[in-house]
């Protein structure tokens, strides 16, 4: 009993401090203003490449803006784009499975081909792909990572209704006579919403490391709009003079993904306890 | 058997088709025409009005966009994705060129992959909640977590930047200098192994305790059958199936990581084009890179499909007769 309730208590605290990380992402991207000592546009070029300092706590870059505050301001975007791109993919692909599972027929098989076209390129080229055509902006970034997730909320959502239109519950609401829109919005979404939960972190912690890599490519985020992953472009080109710019838009990037994936995973554990047994 | 395989590459053509048309879609977002793009700063001017209707003419873009979608289809069903807008050579001779130097960095991310993943999932399951199956599911925790390109970035900073030992980017071709060539590809491939080692350990580790737990494996123990004999006769076996399964799975990840590691480390292979044509707007060469690499994810995955079935007498048996 005692080793039981032990093991519960640190796992309270390593949760805790989970949820402490994601909170402080979300207040830099809310208040950035509060935490960054500079502004992260404001150059001072007699201080280019500085290193670590009491000025500068993370040093500067090659226009001698200060590293902390622009990843400070960074992280609006990571949440900008995490939340803006996932949400428009649940938007969109939650209805689509919705319909398709509870519909089935024709309609869910033209669905079902599309999504398999779309799920068979991996993510990353696909993001690629669109962002060739379209152009690299902060819009388009979000709007290439909905694409890309847009296809799995509809693939997990259709499975859970064709799982959840067999049990009793909601054949008895169909056999009292509801309406199909009042059976999928009312009986059979609410009960599709723990792993639509689960997805939508998991999903975020992977648009923030595409945003990444598109940005390091020069094909995401355009500065002078802070992003971490574009600051590791310039930190590259600067490797051998400043080599401390590489490491901390890394470590946000990588503290910012691994806290999502492990709220993700918790979140999976709370949903369906059985999981959690290995 | 046959039957199998024939169904499963029945089942792929739409697919596949679909895919064309989603990449043929997306080059049509893009600004500007392809005759413009052929002729480069030269369109704009206004004596040149006439030769650029005549290569639009010539190019097959007067006529309507499913025509022209139906034209690029059957020529690159021949391996034909035209002229690249850039050097005016075949897009698929380009990308030929490339291929040795993306093979070989995959080959050896995934050599390296196994030969860590292996012994770390067999560890971990073997001493499951112990301190060291602890540290390898923190590391495979980490692991999925961190951008590949940043650790590129870090790997260079130790191993080429602060000690020297390595150089920090550059392809040779293995038959030109072989020592040369995998001193080079070692940084590239730990970086690209990195996430695939946490992932396959991962799930090595998951399938190999749920094997553990399994009446035969404890029949073997109870008969006395020696631990090592038992591990290597009955559980590895079994729990490597599933493997197999996210290894074809994880070729996509490893495509889109090569993308960008390959820049990262200016290993000129074929992600590393794609990205020359993205930026300079050369559309057939990033129609054709990415169509080959679809292909080639979905051949990996069918070929994953097919080797389960060889390996599991269940699917084989279904089909049989």
């Amino acid at each position: 009993m005692r080793a039981e309730g032990q093991g519960r208590r640190r796992r309270l605290g390593w949760n805790g401090l989970v949820g402490l990380g994601n909170a402080l992402f979300l207040a830099m991207a809310l208040l950035p203003g509060l935490i960054a000592p500079h502004s992260p546009y404001e150059q001072h070029p007699q201080d280019a490449l500085q290193p670590p300092s009491r000025t500068y706590p993370l040093g500067t870059d090659q226009f001698g803006r200060d590293i902390f505050s622009r990843l400070v301001f960074g992280s609006r975007i990571a949440v900008v784009v995490g939340v803006g791109s996932i949400a428009l993919a649940m938007v969109v692909g939650v209805p689509i499975g919705l319909v398709a599972g509870y519909g089935g027929g024709r309609l869910d098989a033209v669905i079902m081909r599309l999504q398999d076209a779309l799920l068979s390129f991996p993510p990353v080229l696909l993001a690629l792909l669109i962002i060739a055509g379209f152009g690299a902006s902060t819009l388009n970034v979000v709007l290439t990572i909905a694409f890309v997730y847009a296809p799995r909320f509809a693939r997990l959502v259709r499975g859970s209704v064709l799982n959840i239109m067999t049990r009793e519950f909601v054949l008895s609401s169909q056999a009292v006579g509801a309406s199909p829109v009042r059976l999928m919005l009312r009986v059979i979404l609410p009960n599709t919403l723990a792993p639509i939960t689960v997805q939508a972190t998991l999903g975020m912690a992977v648009a923030i490391l595409i945003e990444s890599g598109l940005s390091y490519l020069g094909l995401g985020i355009l500065p002078p709009t802070a992003s971490w992953g574009h600051m590791l472009q310039h930190a590259q080109s600067y490797i051998h003079r400043a080599p401390w710019f590489v490491l901390a838009p890394g470590a946000s990037i990588f503290l910012a993904v691994l806290c999502l994936n492990l709220a993700g995973d918790w979140l999976r554990e709370w949903a369906d306890p059985k999981l959690g047994a290995a | 058997m046959g039957a199998y395989c024939l169904r499963r590459l029945v089942q792929i053509i739409p697919v596949l088709l679909l895919m064309s048309l989603v990449v043929f879609a997306a080059m049509q977002l893009a600004p500007g025409d392809p005759a413009t793009m052929r002729m480069g700063r030269a369109a704009a001017r206004p004596e040149n009005q006439e030769a650029l209707e005549r290569l639009r003419r010539e190019m097959g873009l007067d006529r309507p966009l499913l025509v022209q979608y139906g034209i690029w289809l059957t020529a690159a069903l021949r391996g034909d994705f035209g002229l690249s807008n850039r050097s005016e050579r075949p897009v698929m001779e380009m990308i030929g060129a490339r291929l040795p130097a993306s093979l070989q960095l995959m080959a050896a991310s995934l050599i390296l992959s196994l030969l860590v993943s292996l012994p770390l999932g067999v560890l971990s399951a073997v001493r499951h909640r112990t301190w060291l199956d602890r540290l390898v599911m923190t590391f495979s925790v980490a692991g999925v977590a961190v951008p590949g390109f940043w650790m590129g970035l870090l790997l260079i900073l130790i191993f080429a930047v602060r000690l020297g030992w390595l150089p920090p980017s550059g392809y040779v071709p293995l038959q030109e200098d072989p020592v040369e060539s995998l001193r080079r590809v070692l940084l590239p491939a730990t970086t690209l192994s990195f996430y695939l080692i946490a992932t396959f350990t991962r799930f090595l580790r998951a399938d190999m305790i749920e094997v553990l737990h399994e009446d035969y494996v404890r029949t073997a123990r109870a008969k006395g059958l020696a631990r090592r004999l038992m591990l290597r006769r009955h559980v590895l076996p079994n729990a490597l199936m599933p493997l197999v399964t996210v290894m074809g799975l994880e070729i996509g990840g490893l495509l889109g990581g090569m993308i960008i590691v390959e820049q990262v480390f200016g290993w000129s292979g074929v992600g590393w084009l794609t990205l020359q044509g993205i930026y300079n707007r050369d559309y057939p060469l990033v129609q054709g890179a990415i169509v080959l690499m679809v292909l080639f994810y979905a051949g990996c995955n069918f070929l994953v499909d097919i080797l389960y079935a060889v390996l599991n007498p269940r699917i084989r048996t279904q089909y049989a007769g």
